[in-house]
């Protein structure tokens, strides 16, 4: 067994067929100054702080100064922090005992000059300005609706928001913040210390997500260039001539391969973080399915028996069947509701449905999943299909999400010009490299005329 | 015979050639079974099997044999005189397909089997096994610091228990605060309503409940289907409000609910705005009412100034004047 190996390389993350419309990542505003440090990452570097006890610690790009938070709760106090947005700029500020200029500048947000005395408060005006600003101006009832809602709400919510800033910063303070690029802070850094980072992990970030809150608000806004392959790997040298060194990556760095420390993944369909410093540590943690039996007999063999009935699963019982019954190369995703058909009260398959607040690029819902189990019983997978388009589905699914269900969506992975599987049951709606999309009406039949016509129509072909 | 067949051209194959052999001596020592190179690709899988593994752990396995090159504990299976079907080894043998590797050592047993016995020894494979002892398991774990041998032994840390404490008190904005309401759509029979109402109210958390009979939900859906086309919407609650809006806006079309050919259908008390469109009036019309009603009070008119008592003495006049 060799003991060097190139990072990525060692652990070979699948990425096998994937759902487009499950790729999208929604960031929230709300999570834009907390998305990249998750729990296990935080362990991470709580684990790492006693090494560094006694040193002056440098962080980059500090967001919402977590890696500060940990290091300060382990005892670490020469701390120092930069950032170049806005709210992570006035939090620094306020961090390091120093002025802070910001004013609003869009007129119709005048009234909200109220509510930025130095301080505590203008941080929490500007914390809950990440989530309110996204309903402003837009001539929509949803929007319109929630930003009246913030606006009666506002004086509680900010003295909320207040409280929450006054918990969560409590016994944290900085030696110095510097509002400016990285590189620049970490060249400044002394060579004795400790230099952390958690860079942006895609080119442009902080321009579209901080887009609405620097339209809003006037402020001393600091240079920085754009985080680029070639900035990045000028941080690395900067990084690696400090006496300790501790970066993360959401893809392997194989220059660091040596310093490889810890890798983190929260979720099968998520990518992983890499984790390099030249202190000893190996944290991996892995995301890890959770499965409950299927207490139902499988339709392995004919005949195949009356009634058809649809049955709820649980996620746990589809991770199962889907481990059951699937190729182990899909990589399985989270789905909003499960189902089973029994056919004379044996299981015959399972599908799947997609959250409704995700985005469905066609159809009213889309299918995530859709398979027979394992049996000797010819074209079952097609009965399944059959009985989804069932009136009895279409009301599930209508009950659950409180709309019509017209139209059910989903996609065929494959390079053949037409999946056999759908074919007959699904309309072709349209394809795209290595992909079939596939459309099918909601409701076309009951249970028990699609059991009819998948006897009288696929039973019968050789 | 052709030579250029058969033994002969096993014989070509130093390690077949070797395994040929080998099979010999244990079959002389007394041993049931033998050992084959081969392509697991051409092995033919259990028609049916009750393990199953979860997709991380195959790409864990899949991963630790391309690192190997090979796998790394021997399949089971039973010669059929042509066919080799794996007993024991499922996972491996696709794992092993699945890592592109050529040729897999088996052990395989070439005696008549029942299918019973063939069930049998495919279940004792499975349910036959060791369990761990947690804290043992934890101090092999804290042996390996390489992160790729790490992820070799199919374990993490998270798993084990082994993170650092790293709580961290929320620093998030507050959120707005949302009531629930519950929408129940019952069966119109007395006992499955009283069954689904009790299976509701079990299983919900709402601050508020509605009941309706289940035949009236399409009709919701599809109101709030048309609104939320309309708008352009996907929220439930603002669809819902803007339902309401129209509603509003039609208020005295209630008025059949208690209103017949000029008398009223029944005794309980109705909304004003079935009447007016609205409950509400301007401020100086209120002011007028306000004096109205003192003057009513003053001169006994009316005993108590509430709504039904004023306006009913109003109309009255009024008609009484015309």
């Amino acid at each position: 067994m060799s003991k060097t190996t190139e990072a990525g390389e060692a652990l070979p993350w699948s990425a096998g067929p994937t759902r487009p419309e499950e790729q999208g990542r929604n960031l929230p505003p709300a999570l834009m100054f907390v998305g990249s440090i998750n729990a296990d990452l935080r362990s991470i570097l709580a684990g790492l702080a006693p090494a560094w006890r006694g040193l002056p610690v440098y962080v980059g790009c500090s967001g919402n100064f977590t890696v500060e938070r940990i290091l300060a709760a382990h005892g670490l106090t020469d701390l120092h922090g930069n950032d170049v947005s806005l709210y992570s700029c006035a939090l620094g500020a306020y961090l390091s005992d120093q002025p802070f200029r910001v004013e609003v500048q869009d007129g119709d947000l005048a009234w909200l000059g109220d509510w930025l005395q130095p301080g505590l408060p203008t941080l929490a005006t500007l914390l809950l300005c990440t989530t309110i600003l996204d309903f402003h101006g837009r001539d929509n009832p949803y929007h319109r609706s929630m930003w009246n809602a913030y606006l009666r709400r506002w004086p509680d919510l900010h003295a909320k928001t207040l409280t929450n800033l006054e918990k969560g910063l409590a016994g944290l303070s900085l030696r110095g913040f510097f509002a400016g690029d990285v590189v620049d802070f970490f060249a400044d850094a002394p060579e004795e210390s400790v230099v952390i980072s958690f860079p942006p992990t895609y080119k442009g970030g902080y321009e579209r997500l901080y887009k609405k809150l620097q339209a809003a608000f006037a402020w001393n806004e600091p240079a920085y260039q754009l985080f680029t392959v070639e900035r990045f790997q000028t941080l690395l040298e900067s990084m690696t001539s400090k006496q300790f060194w501790c970066i993360s990556r959401d893809e392997p760095v194989p220059a660091l391969a040596d310093h490889a420390i810890g890798r983190v993944q929260t979720s099968l369909r998520s990518k992983p973080v890499y984790v390099y410093a030249n202190v000893p540590a190996a944290v991996l943690t892995q995301p890890r399915q959770r499965l409950a039996d299927v207490p139902y007999p499988r339709l392995s063999a004919p005949p195949v028996e009356r009634p058809a009935t649809i049955i709820t699963l649980s996620q746990e019982q589809l991770n199962t069947l889907r481990s059951e019954y699937l190729s182990p190369s899909i990589v399985p995703a989270r789905v909003m509701w499960a189902f089973g058909l029994l056919l004379g009260g044996r299981l015959a398959g399972a599908f799947a449905f997609a959250s409704p607040l995700g985005p469905v690029a066609f159809g009213d819902v889309y299918m995530t999943s859709d398979f027979a189990v394992q049996s000797s019983v010819p074209r079952l997978s097609k009965l399944v299909l059959a009985c989804i388009l069932s009136t009895e589905v279409r009301d599930i699914l209508e009950q659950k999400l409180a709309q019509k269900v017209r139209s059910i969506g989903t996609t065929a992975f494959t390079d053949k010009p037409v999946s056999m599987k759908y074919r007959g049951v699904f309309d072709l709606h349209s394809r795209k490299e290595g992909r079939l999309n596939y459309l099918g009406e909601a409701g076309k039949w009951t249970l028990e005329v699609a059991l009819t016509w998948w006897q009288k129509t696929q039973q019968r072909q050789p | 015979m052709d030579l250029r067949s058969g033994p002969d051209m096993v014989a070509e194959d130093p390690a077949e050639a070797a395994l040929t052999t080998l099979n010999a001596t244990l079959q002389q020592m007394g041993q049931p079974y033998k050992l084959a190179l081969v392509d697991p690709a051409s092995l033919k899988e259990l028609d049916k099997n009750a393990h199953y593994m979860t997709h991380e752990m195959f790409q864990n396995l899949v991963a630790n044999i391309q690192r190997d090159g090979a796998l790394a504990s021997v399949p089971f299976c039973w010669f059929d005189g042509t066919t080799y079907h794996i007993l024991s080894g499922n996972h491996r043998v696709k794992a092993a397909v699945a890592a592109s590797v050529s040729r897999i050592l088996i052990l395989y047993d070439d005696r008549p089997l029942t299918r019973q016995e063939r069930v049998a020894i495919q279940l004792s494979h499975n349910s036959i096994n060791g369990k761990d002892d947690l804290a043992i398991l934890k101090e092999l774990w804290a042996e390996i610091d390489d992160l790729s041998l790490k992820y070799y032994a199919g374990l993490d840390d998270k798993q084990l228990e082994q993170l650092a404490d790293a709580q961290l008190k929320s620093m998030r904005e507050a959120v707005l605060d949302y009531k629930s309401v519950m929408f129940l759509f019952l069966p119109e029979e007395v006992e499955a309503m009283e069954r689904a109402f009790q299976r509701a109210v079990e299983s919900t958390v709402c601050e508020e409940a509605v009941t309706a009979r289940l035949s009236e939900f399409s009709r919701l859906v599809d109101a709030l289907d048309k609104t939320k086309s309309s708008f352009a919407i996907k929220n439930h609650a603002v669809a819902l409000s803007l339902v309401l809006e129209v509603f509003e806006r039609h208020v005295t079309d209630l008025q059949p609910g208690w209103f017949q050919d000029g008398t009223a259908k029944h005794k309980e008390e109705v909304p004003l705005a079935t009447v007016f469109g609205s409950d509400k009036v301007p401020a100086n019309v209120a002011c007028l009412l306000q004096k109205a009603c003192a003057t009513m009070m003053r001169q006994g008119l009316i005993e108590s100034a509430d709504a039904a008592s004023v306006l009913e003495a109003l109309a009255e006049r009024f008609l009484s004047a015309e």
